[in-house]
């Protein structure tokens, strides 16, 4: 890696001609080789470097010739040739950054507290200084800028970016939920070793196919910056480039950060871009997803399309630098709250913004990095207890609860010492020291006070939080309950958070391998969207509205409109419907009417107004995609059709009906407009946050089994669909069974914020808070959830979670109403006996002083 | 570890010391003969002893022992608070012994329960009894210059009496500073420090009111005479 301060200029500096322009004798003229280097010469002051994008060339005619004059011999040049050969080939060999430490010895802190100021010129990914007037530049690296002083392979070793080279990593972290509402999938997946977490390589999911999914809220590096030798099929990493390791999605102070900018530019496979879109130094336009597979930076942008697939490109703002084209980077070396916040924000789903109380920490005036400190090598101290077990060397006690608070009693010196950052000293007046063996800190410290529910939380990795743009990102699913009292390894019990996970899967015997979605979309077809039907129904009907009227559909007491997503929002129906449902009417405001106004079929004339609305209702019936067959209106005894392009009435082949509905004729029968387990599957789910019943699962199992069984009709593989914490799958009879499997269970990590006041942690009021005959702490259950519909699901009892004996705890909830009574019994004991020992004492004190005046 | 090492050692000691005495004594009434007190008959005895207890001739002393000390009671309802004492200090002492000398973890379950309630009742009786036998006890200064000084003062204070009344109070103090600390660990005033502290005064507590229990024992039942 080349150290830019270390480079012999070869141009001239700012002011100084280049050797190839000569002096004409005019004062302020000189000839220069062409007319673009005479142009690039006033604006930049001098040659440009070689550039892919760029359109000037280094060098001269003048210079050329020169040096073909000084060529040396053939022996000369093959020695030559040899040794700079031997030269590459060693650079090459000890790797870039070696020779950059070789060259640079690795830079210590010389005790400033201030952050230096970071007046930089920004690098590109080929290591070029990126000269923010030239056409095309590229967008800037953080491995090339920042590293002449920060070692990037020194930091690519942290916490946030060493997921797949150290799945061992302590304590387990939230896994990454892949989240799929069509197909009801809520997938934990981990590259760290992580209990009901899969491997996504173990799902079919490369490390492309992961930045995709989660690029969003990643930090650059690690999976999303695979060597060459680990590109797989399908991966566009050479059109998109490589994330880097994102410094400034920590360190940038400046407000201008922007990690929806950061998502979008993810979406758009703008990978090498998004560094530089997010932290607001250049605008970004241009998606690399639309762009086709061979291209690479350096085709540049296609002249032929400008509108469509065009290439990512990159603008910076000159204004931004200074005349050596540096930037000035606005950092903390202290991350921001906001930085953290970004990936790493949890807050309960019932809570107003306002009204959410953040950690007392934070309210103290620490910041995240206060505590969650690390070195260049970003191993981030993560505060838990047991950390300096994991890490030797992180000096992780320092940083837990009580290496705050309470000191370490067995170190010297200032160690031994509590109080740091101005930490208050516990006093845990009257609690038995046998908790502080059984719990750790923030079993009644951290996280919501346990009511009788257990709260619902959305984080930002997992529901998506913190993007913000014309669509909607953030998603309810999954539901991440807490908190739950599990017990660690180390045998203390610590508050977890919960997921329910949902998948489809494929079974063998008991081993379980999840499908993804795409490929469970792709064999159950129309049976996952069972709304589509009525979408397209209602979308034909209101394309034949005037403005501000739109076609809905009234169904067990919800209205069903179509929303721009292209599926259906269900709205409570306050009225009384006029007509069996299904109903189709037109809402215009607030005012629903039924689509078909109310005639008498049997009159001799139709009113010309009912009967050209009659036939507007057909005929834009006539254009639903995929319609089955004719569209008719039946009413009575009546059948409209549109005939010749005429409304006919015909005798209708069904028994009289009582109100007007609509139908389609398909070979001489009639069908309803909508299945009806179409719409029993809609009516279901209205209002409700499921995705799925109970028979489209058993549909979508007998598709799949159909679809992977044998061509001679062998049985082919088993499949299954975990919800809710049970598992469903076809029976022998293909019946939908219910059964428990360890797949299905919860997954649970460890919260450790917010934390609450000291006057607001467990066992403030007493030992009730916890010791009592039904108190939530102990027996709460945690009822399982998920996209299907059911009402088979796994409850499981905190104290269960706990691994504590239910009767023993309700009994010994029980013996606390009696407690101030056996108090009462002690001290009166204590009283009568302390009395009576005072009293002998006295006595024998008399009788010795008697026994020595004797003596005297 | 220091107090698991230091109780072992002297409830050990201490039995061991105990039937040794009895067990000279119960020889040499028979009627000692050369090799009649050597440790394997003493050995031999103890286990003679341990095996009885499980036999109906052991059931029998038992018993008889049990009328023998509840006959020092006044009153036959008082009875009760020396069964009370003896029974409710008997599962203290073998639960929480046991479970600080072979449970990592120290007493918890129904065992804890058990000790609490026993805990309560020991309290109770601990306190009638010491209202009804403090006299009884009392007269320490007495028993210990009843011989005259100044010989008389060294053998009074190798005598019975003062060796039970010492005995007595000491188990009374034990169990004052085991109730003590029980109830002020259930207070809502003392830190953490002070109630680590108090867990092992309780446990320390525990160990001498044992030894003491176990003296006391020995002292007023009487040995088995030719």
């Amino acid at each position: 890696m080349k150290n830019w301060e270390a480079q012999p200029r070869t141009g001239p500096v700012a002011g100084q001609p280049h050797a190839s322009v000569q002096k004409t004798g005019i004062p302020g003229k000189r000839k220069f080789p062409c007319r673009r280097f005479r142009f690039l010469f006033r604006v930049v002051g001098r040659p440009a470097r070689r550039h892919p994008f760029s359109l000037h060339l280094l060098g001269s005619r003048e210079k050329k010739n020169a040096e073909e004059k000084m060529k040396p011999s053939r022996v000369a040049s093959a020695a030559l040739y040899l040794s700079a050969v031997i030269g590459i080939n060693v650079l090459l060999l000890a790797g870039p950054g070696e020779a950059a430490q070789q060259q640079r010895p690795q830079q210590k802190w010389d005790g400033n507290r201030t952050t230096p100021v970071h007046l930089i010129p920004l690098k590109d990914e080929l290591d070029q200084p990126i000269i923010p007037t030239e056409t095309n530049p590229l967008p800037f690296s953080s491995r090339y800028t920042c590293a002449p002083c920060h070692v990037y392979e020194t930091i690519r070793q942290g916490l946030h970016f060493d997921a797949t080279l150290a799945p061992e990593a302590g304590r387990p972290g939230e896994p990454w939920i892949w989240v799929d509402e069509r197909t009801g999938t809520l997938l934990p997946l981990s590259y760290r070793k992580s209990k009901g977490a899969f491997d996504p390589a173990q799902v079919g999911l490369s490390g492309w196919d992961f930045t995709l999914l989660f690029g969003r809220h990643l930090a650059g590096g690690g999976v999303s910056e695979p060597p060459d030798s680990a590109f797989t099929p399908g991966s566009r990493w050479e059109v998109a480039g490589k994330i880097e390791i994102n410094c400034l999605g920590c360190h940038n102070r400046s407000g201008a950060q922007d990690p929806s900018e950061w998502a979008k530019q993810i979406l758009r496979e703008n990978f090498r871009w998004a560094a530089t879109a997010a932290s607001g130094i250049g605008e970004v336009g241009g998606m690399a997803s639309r762009v086709k597979g061979t291209w690479d930076i350096y085709d540049g942008p296609d002249p032929d399309d400008t509108e469509w697939a065009v290439p990512p490109f990159v603008r910076y703002d000159p204004a931004l630098f200074d005349s050596r084209h540096r930037l000035l980077f606005d950092l903390d070396h202290k991350p921001a709250n906001d930085r953290c916040l970004a990936c790493h924000s949890v807050t309960p789903v019932d809570k107003a913004k306002y009204a959410f109380d953040e950690d007392v920490h934070t309210a103290a005036g620490l910041k995240c990095a206060s505590c969650h400190r690390n070195d260049l090598g970003h191993a981030m101290v993560r505060g838990y207890e047991g950390e300096a077990g994991d890490y030797p060397g992180m000096a992780g006690e320092d940083f837990t609860c009580a290496g705050c608070h309470l000191g370490d009693e067995k170190a010297k010196g200032e160690k031994a010492l509590a109080g740091r950052l101005g930490a208050p000293f516990p006093k845990h007046k009257g609690f038995p020291a046998v908790h502080f063996k059984r719990l750790s800190c923030t079993v009644c410290h951290a996280g919501p006070w346990p009511g009788k529910e257990l709260t619902r939380v959305r984080t930002s990795r997992a529901n998506r939080l913190g993007i913000y743009g014309v669509a909607r990102w953030s998603t309810d699913m999954p539901a991440i309950i807490e908190p739950l009292y599990i017990r660690e390894k180390s045998g203390k019990l610590a508050p977890h958070r919960l997921l329910w996970p949902a998948f489809w899967a494929e079974q063998a015997g008991q081993e379980i391998k999840p499908l993804q979605p795409q490929a469970v979309t792709a064999a159950a077809g129309g049976l996952l969207t069972p709304e589509k039907g009525v979408v397209r129904i209602l979308t034909a009907l209101s394309l034949g509205f005037e403005a501000g009227r739109t076609a809905v559909l009234i169904l067990a007491g919800h209205v069903f409109e179509v929303n721009l997503d292209g599926g259906l929002n269900a709205l409570p129906y306050a009225g009384e419907p006029s007509a069996p449902s299904p109903q189709w009417a037109v809402m215009q405001g607030q005012e629903i009417v039924p689509l078909v106004v109310d005639f008498d079929p049997e009159a001799e004339e139709m009113d010309p107004a009912v009967e050209a609305q009659l036939q507007a209702v057909l005929e834009s019936l006539a254009s639903v995609e995929g319609a089955p067959g004719k569209p008719v209106l039946l009413d009575k005894k009546a059948l409209y059709q549109i005939t010749d392009t005429y409304l006919e009435k015909a005798e209708s082949p069904l028994p009289p009906l009582t109100s007007p509905q609509l139908a389609w004729l398909v070979e001489g029968k009639v069908t309803p407009l909508v299945p009806d387990a179409e719409l029993r599957r809609i009516a279901s789910l209205a209002g409700t946050e499921q995705t799925l019943t109970e028979d489209q699962v058993k549909a979508v199992l007998e598709t799949l089994s159909r679809s992977s069984a044998g061509p001679e009709g062998a049985e082919g593989k088993r499949f299954s669909y975990i919800s809710g914490g049970k598992l469903f799958r076809l029976d022998h009879d293909g019946r939908l069974e219910v059964v428990n499997h360890d797949a299905a269970g919860p997954v649970t990590w460890p919260l450790g914020h917010e934390v609450r006041p000291a006057r607001q942690s467990l066992g403030v009021n007493g030992c009730k808070d916890c010791h009592r005959f039904g108190s939530p702490f102990l027996f709460r259950k945690a009822r399982g959830t998920g996209p299907l519909q059911t009402a088979h699901v796994m409850t499981i009892s905190a104290n269960a979670f706990m691994r504590l004996d239910r009767p023993y705890q309700k009994l010994f909830g029980l013996s606390f109403v009696v407690r101030p009574l056996l108090k009462w019994v002690l001290f009166l004991s204590i009283l009568v006996v302390g009395s009576i020992v005072v009293l002998v004492v006295l006595l024998a004190l008399g009788r010795l002083s008697r026994l020595l005046e004797k003596r005297n | 570890m220091l107090f698991r090492v230091i109780s072992v050692l002297s409830l050990l000691v201490l039995a061991g010391r105990l039937t040794h005495l009895r067990f000279r004594h119960e020889t040499v009434q028979a009627g000692a003969q050369a090799g009649s007190l050597s440790r394997a008959a003493y050995f031999r005895w103890l286990g003679r002893g341990v095996s009885s207890l499980f036999r109906p001739a052991g059931w029998q002393w038992m018993r008889a022992t049990f009328v023998y000390y509840c006959s020092s009671y006044p009153a036959p309802m008082l009875k009760w608070v020396f069964v009370a004492l003896s029974a409710s200090f008997l599962y203290l002492t073998v639960s929480g012994l046991a479970f600080a000398l072979f449970s990592p973890r120290g007493l918890f379950g129904i065992p804890l329960v058990l000790h609490v309630i026993s805990g309560g009742i020991f309290a109770l009786s601990l306190a009638a009894d010491v209202v009804v036998r403090a006299k009884e006890y009392s007269s320490i200064i007495e028993v210990f210059t009843a011989g005259g000084r100044p010989m008389g003062y060294l053998l009074g204070l190798f005598s019975k009496p003062l060796r039970q009344s010492v005995l007595y109070w000491v188990f009374v103090l034990s169990g004052l500073a085991l109730i003590t600390t029980a109830l002020f660990s259930m207070l809502p005033y003392f830190g953490f420090q002070t109630q680590v502290a108090l867990i092992e005064t309780h446990r320390w507590a525990a160990l001498a009111a044992a030894l003491s229990a176990m003296a006391f024992f020995d002292a007023v039942l009487p040995r088995k005479e030719a």
